[in-house]
């Protein structure tokens, strides 16, 4: 089907355009992972330091006013489980805006698609935020500042679910802020909006019970809630359903990343 | 021409190696077919840009792409390059096609210079020593110019580094918009031999203002008005309704 978007691939055999597929995306990766994390530029570091020191921060917090525990619950594990998921979140929808027009120059190889280019970042940003969370775990782990993750599954999920969420969220973005200039100014406002309410700072479960039904339509909500079950086990009370973000997410990505591919016809206009 | 017969020449040998009847054999060329491209206009509706444009160029052959600004020339060249789909008709791209020519808005600031190099390389499946050694002898940069972060380099040497590298790479037409000649007086008549000698077999698309060069080195004209094309042998012709547009 890729062989076919490019014309130019005459006689435009699968086996063909699998190979331009490839060549196309390992020479992106290459130059996106230069680019971001290469040439003396410590960006990937940062990824790794920016949640360490605001454990650190917390951590020092802690000793001076001694509240060790929040419901029960330990604040450092609590901020880990809670602002690695948000990072992930962050960086996956902040690179969808007008990710289109700024891949303009590099569309006119024609073997590169907005697809491609929309892939490559987010997996860049997927692994990366990985990573970081599997580095500032482990040294959170080293200094005996956390217990260790109960159940690694549930954690995994909860990551994966957010990994989906935000990819399918930041499509959206992608595409509406190439259709719609303004929208690009309502993302900073909502992303702000989201913080108290997507789960980051709360569990379900500390909630009043009504409250709770409505948490429960936030799909955010549900990958904390499982990173948290995966972390803390049996001894906190957790709310999730898996299947909630991964089809709100399909849901979103079946609308618009197609899309995506569209919006070559406006970045030109702009 | 000569070129012309031996490339058919050529075509007809791989059609017998093929056992096919020569006249069979396709002809190797990009072939615009009633080419139309349509905008969304302000308030909904759309705006066509191309209107039903059709061209054909083989090997050694040049087009001049001819119109005034807003004819329609840039659009065409965005489809060519393959930035945009058009909305009807199609690009049968026969022969393998630069990117517009010198075209330097692909490149990263955050990367060096042979960064960059070696990314067109990996993309367009080139050699990557053969392509660096080939740019750094075209551009006459040193080898602490290209790995300096893009960021930092003057436009003469951004231009330098773009139109050496769509060289590199052995493409079979190019396509050209406007910027023939680039940088310093030397560098000019560099590019202009690289380009009307050394690569006199290429086919070439070229989008220009210039009359005297169009009777100099095309062998026809695309002359386009609001949108519409047509294709003229006779270049005096061209030259002369261009100049009543």
């Amino acid at each position: 089907m890729r062989a076919a978007l490019r014309d130019d691939r005459e006689g435009g055999d699968f086996g063909r355009g699998l190979a331009v597929q490839r060549r196309a995306l390992h020479a992106l990766m290459i130059r996106e992972l230069m680019t971001r994390y290469g040439r003396g530029n410590i960006g990937f570091l940062w990824l790794i330091l920016e949640p360490m020191i605001l454990c650190a921060g917390v951590i020092g917090l802690r000793y001076l006013i001694q509240a060790h525990e929040e419901h029960g619950v330990s604040v450092v594990g609590l901020l880990l489980s809670g602002y690695m998921p948000l990072t992930l979140w962050r960086h996956l929808t902040n690179r969808g805006a007008h990710l289109p027009s700024r891949s303009k120059g590099i569309l006119y190889h024609r073997d590169i698609t907005l697809i491609d280019m929309f892939l490559m970042t987010m997996a860049l940003e997927f692994i990366g935020c990985t990573v970081a969370f599997v580095m500032n775990y482990a040294a959170l782990i080293a200094i005996n500042a956390i217990n260790p993750i109960v159940d690694y599954g549930l954690v995994c999920g909860g990551w994966l679910a957010m990994g989906v969420l935000a990819f399918s969220i930041s499509a959206l973005i992608a595409v509406l802020t190439e259709y719609h200039e303004a929208s690009e100014r309502f993302i900073q406002p909502i992303q702000y909006l989201i913080l108290p309410i997507c789960g980051f700072l709360f569990m379900v479960d500390w909630l009043p019970t009504g409250v709770q039904k409505i948490a429960w339509y936030m799909p955010m909500v549900h990958c904390f809630e499982m990173v948290r079950a995966g972390f803390y086990g049996d001894s906190v009370v957790t709310h999730y359903d898996i299947w909630y973000p991964l089809a709100f997410g399909g849901v979103i990505l079946a609308i618009y990343f197609p899309m995506i591919e569209k919006t070559r016809d406006r970045i030109a206009l702009s | 021409m000569t070129t012309g017969r031996a490339v058919r020449a050529q075509s007809d040998a791989v059609a017998d190696s093929l056992g096919a009847a020569p006249d069979i054999a396709p002809r190797r060329a990009i072939d615009v077919i009633d080419l139309v491209k349509d905008f969304p206009s302000e308030g909904g509706g759309t705006t066509r840009v191309l209107d039903g444009v059709s061209f054909s160029v083989g090997m050694g052959e040049r087009i001049a792409l001819l119109g005034r600004n807003g004819a329609g020339k840039s659009t065409l060249i965005r489809l060519l390059s393959g930035l945009q789909r058009p909305t009807s008709g199609r690009i049968h791209r026969g022969l393998r096609m630069s990117w517009p020519l010198a075209f330097a808005g692909g490149f990263e600031g955050e990367l060096t210079g042979s960064d960059n190099i070696r990314f067109i390389a990996r993309l367009y499946d080139a050699p990557i020593g053969e392509t660096y050694a080939y740019v750094e002898d075209f551009t006459e940069l040193s080898r602490h110019a290209l790995d300096m972060q893009m960021k930092f380099y003057s436009s003469g040497m951004r231009m330098r580094l773009a139109f050496a590298l769509s060289l590199a790479i052995r493409f079979e037409c190019l396509l050209i918009d406007e910027v023939i000649l680039v940088g310093d007086q030397r560098f000019q008549q560099k590019c202009h031999d690289e380009l009307f000698q050394n690569r006199k077999n290429c086919a070439m698309i070229v989008a220009i203002h210039g009359v005297d060069f169009v009777k100099e080195y095309c062998v026809k004209a695309l002359v386009l008005r609001n949108g519409r094309g047509r294709v003229f042998e006779d270049l005096e012709l061209a030259c002369a309704i261009y100049a009543t547009l």
